[in-house]
């Protein structure tokens, strides 16, 4: 039996300075508290950024006691991070969880595993990801001996997936329509800047000036 | 409900009170003005006063009179003579009702016959209560498992951080379940540190029950608190971790001899043996092995302390200077501190291998393959040891470059010695005299560091262990 009451305050805390934190956690469907969504911006300075990664988490009935699980939706190049199924090598989502840890201290966890690959995680993940993706010992490989590589590598695949044009789309549509503008000329615009919000406000205001 | 103690009241003084005398906070005051006001304190609720006219006359225990928690402006009442008496013009038998400041209480079942008083809160008094107000913020009074007021809250050392006992006892619960030798053990969620000992906390309590008081919507639902309740196993102060085999106290016997060396358990402090005896003031050493002491001493060859950790032990010590346990003593047996040659061995230590019993059994098996016994197999590898034929660098002891065959080590060392020994008994062995099923396993990456291997056997007995590292950090 999940602790309905500690999740309810989790979501209520995580979400409170989540421009600042770039965390936070909705309910997947709505339907029951122990299926919830993440989405983590990625971190400044790494080939991650600018990226949204969501994440799919998994409250087990043993929460808080038990680590929440949790594992990636969007894909990633990462080698902690299978390609595959987006499972995650994390010790604190495994033996070194904490019932003082939160969902929000797991995901800003998962932003510093973007930042820092973490190499020495135990062999069972390891193995476990290895019989799923055949690939995560030539990521690490590639992470350590072609670091450039590796970062185009992650960089490209954070534009692929991670900065999707019709992700958030809706969102910037339904923005600068507030601001006044018309719908047709806005979309107009996002679809001819690629998606940046910023690029098709000025857009729109050098072509109304 | 306990009920107190007669004590006749006090008479009534006006112009003074004294300070060591019980709180006075409530009053009951007669409508016959020849007779005494009664004062009512707070650990003397039992009301001890005249119930009939005639004042002088003899002062019975009546009623019971205390101040309800929380609200400043009532109390309740309970009847303790035989017969009723009245409260707000209503009849009460032996039963407790609420009154407050000017209810009318009379002492009997009617007023004729009987005194009638007035209750009365003496307010000034309150002001005599020494009450602090401090700032506190509430988030830090909040368990930071179940992010809720802490519920009956314990306290873990030596770190101090606190916790609901419901919330703590089910992470104990769990982590006892998970760890290997199934002890009571845990790791403080908030920082990690191994808990040792934990209990609840009186004063975090009152605090607890003072912040419900003023925030009531903090209050959990029934359900909740029963639940926390189902789960709470801190009744008193609990020492977590106790280890299987303590320490073997040494029992301190008098014997006929009693000087003013008497209480030293030093067996060498009372009498003479070897040679020597042990001047008033010498440096001692206790033994890690029995607790016993024994005097540190430097001018001779049997040595005191344990190459391989640098602990005393007092086996080989008294050995030499012929003291044994006939002498009214408890001591060491010889065997805790020897020299490695000296060693037998006809089992292997579960210990081996990091404790994997998987690589133990294939280890058993290729020694019954070679057709010598233990003894003869591992007195051939300290040979090699002392050949400086081996890399020492893993060998996990103090002073690993002093260690010969010569050195006097403790059993405990000596496990990690052959353990380190029979690592490269079989790092060493040429493939194919390993069994089949041992030959044709893949090398785990994370090698004797590996840590999975402790806690998910497929993986123990799938791969082999004893191997260096290729991943991690590499020793």
């Amino acid at each position: 039996m999940v602790d309905v009451s500690r999740v309810q305050k989790e979501l209520t805390e995580c979400n409170r300075d989540r421009e600042v934190s770039g965390v936070s956690i909705a309910l997947h469907d709505g339907a029951n508290i122990s299926h919830l969504t993440g989405t983590i911006a990625g971190p400044a300075d790494s080939p991650y950024e600018g990226g949204t990664f969501v994440i799919d988490i998994r409250l087990p009935g043993g929460y808080p006691f038990e680590p929440p699980k949790m594992q990636f939706i969007t894909k990633v190049w990462h080698p902690n991070i299978s390609s595959q199924n987006g499972a995650i090598c994390l010790d604190i989502l495994k033996d070194q969880w904490s019932p003082a840890l939160t969902l929000k201290t797991a995901l800003l966890s998962l932003q510093a595993l973007l930042s820092s690959p973490a190499p020495d995680d135990p062999q069972d993940a390891v193995v476990a990801q290895q019989m799923l993706d055949g690939k995560i010992g030539y990521k690490y490989n590639h992470y350590l001996r072609d670091y450039p590589t590796f970062a185009a590598t992650a960089r490209y695949w954070t534009e692929a997936f991670a900065k999707s044009a019709s992700t958030g789309m809706e969102e910037k549509v339904q923005k600068l329509v507030e601001m006044g503008f018309p719908e047709d000329q806005v979309r107009s615009a996002l679809k001819s800047v690629d998606g940046d919000e910023n690029m098709a406000l000025e857009k729109l205001c050098s072509g109304s000036g | 409900m306990d009920a107190g103690e007669c004590s006749t009241s006090k008479p009534p003084q006006p112009s003074a009170a004294s300070p060591s005398s019980p709180t006075v906070w409530a009053r009951l005051v007669p409508a016959d003005s020849a007779c005494p006001t009664v004062e009512v304190a707070e650990d003397d609720s039992v009301v001890c006063s005249l119930v009939a006219p005639p004042c002088g006359g003899e002062e019975v225990a009546w009623c019971e009179i205390r101040r309800n928690a929380g609200d400043a402006s009532s109390a309740t009442i309970r009847n303790l003579s035989s017969d009723a008496i009245i409260v707000d013009g209503r009849i009460v038998e032996q039963e407790c009702v609420d009154i407050k400041p000017g209810s009318e209480i009379v002492s009997g079942p009617q007023k004729e016959g009987h005194l009638i008083y007035t209750f009365e809160i003496t307010e000034a008094e309150d002001h005599e209560k020494k009450n602090v107000k401090i700032v506190l913020d509430i988030e830090n009074a909040k368990c930071s498992i179940c992010l809720n007021l802490w519920h009956d809250v314990v306290t873990v050392a030596p770190c101090l951080h606190n916790f609901c006992n419901g919330c703590f006892s089910e992470w104990l619960r769990r982590s006892s379940s998970n760890s290997r030798d199934k002890s009571q053990s845990a790791a403080c969620p908030q920082c990690r540190t191994t808990v040792q000992s934990v209990g609840r906390n009186h004063f975090l309590h009152n605090i607890e029950e003072a912040i419900l008081q003023a925030f009531s919507s903090l209050q959990r639902s029934d359900e909740e608190i029963a639940l926390l309740e189902s789960y709470a196993s801190v009744k008193s102060n609990m020492v977590l971790g106790q280890q299987k085999n303590q320490s073997r106290k040494r029992r301190f016997s008098r014997s006929s001899d009693d000087t003013d060396n008497s209480d030293l358990p030093c067996p060498q402090c009372r009498n003479e043996f070897g040679g020597f005896r042990c001047s008033p003031g010498s440096v001692h050493l206790q033994c890690s092995g029995c607790g016993g002491m024994m005097p540190a001493r430097s001018n001779i060859s049997i040595p005191q302390k344990c190459l391989g950790c640098d602990k005393a032990f007092c086996g080989a010590y008294w050995y030499s200077q012929g003291v044994s346990s006939s002498h009214c003593n408890l001591i060491c047996n010889q065997d805790t501190l020897k020299s490695i040659y000296q060693r037998h061995i006809s089992a292997l230590p579960d210990t081996i291998h990091g404790g994997n019993p998987y690589e133990k059994d294939i280890t058993e098996r290729c020694i019954q393959q070679s057709g010598k016994t233990l003894q003869v197999v591992i007195s051939e590898w300290i040979s090699k040891f002392d050949n400086m034929e081996i890399d020492r660098s893993r060998l996990q002891l103090n002073n690993v470059d002093a260690i010969t065959s010569r050195t006097y080590i403790c059993n405990h060392c000596y496990s990690k010695f052959v353990d380190f020994l029979l690592y490269w008994f079989r790092v060493s062995l040429p493939q194919n005299l390993l069994p089949r099923d041992a030959a044709e396993r893949e090398s785990c990456w994370y090698g004797f560091m590996c840590r999975t291997q402790h806690h998910r056997p497929d993986h123990a007995k799938k791969l082999n262990h004893v191997c260096r590292p290729t991943r991690g950090n590499q020793p």
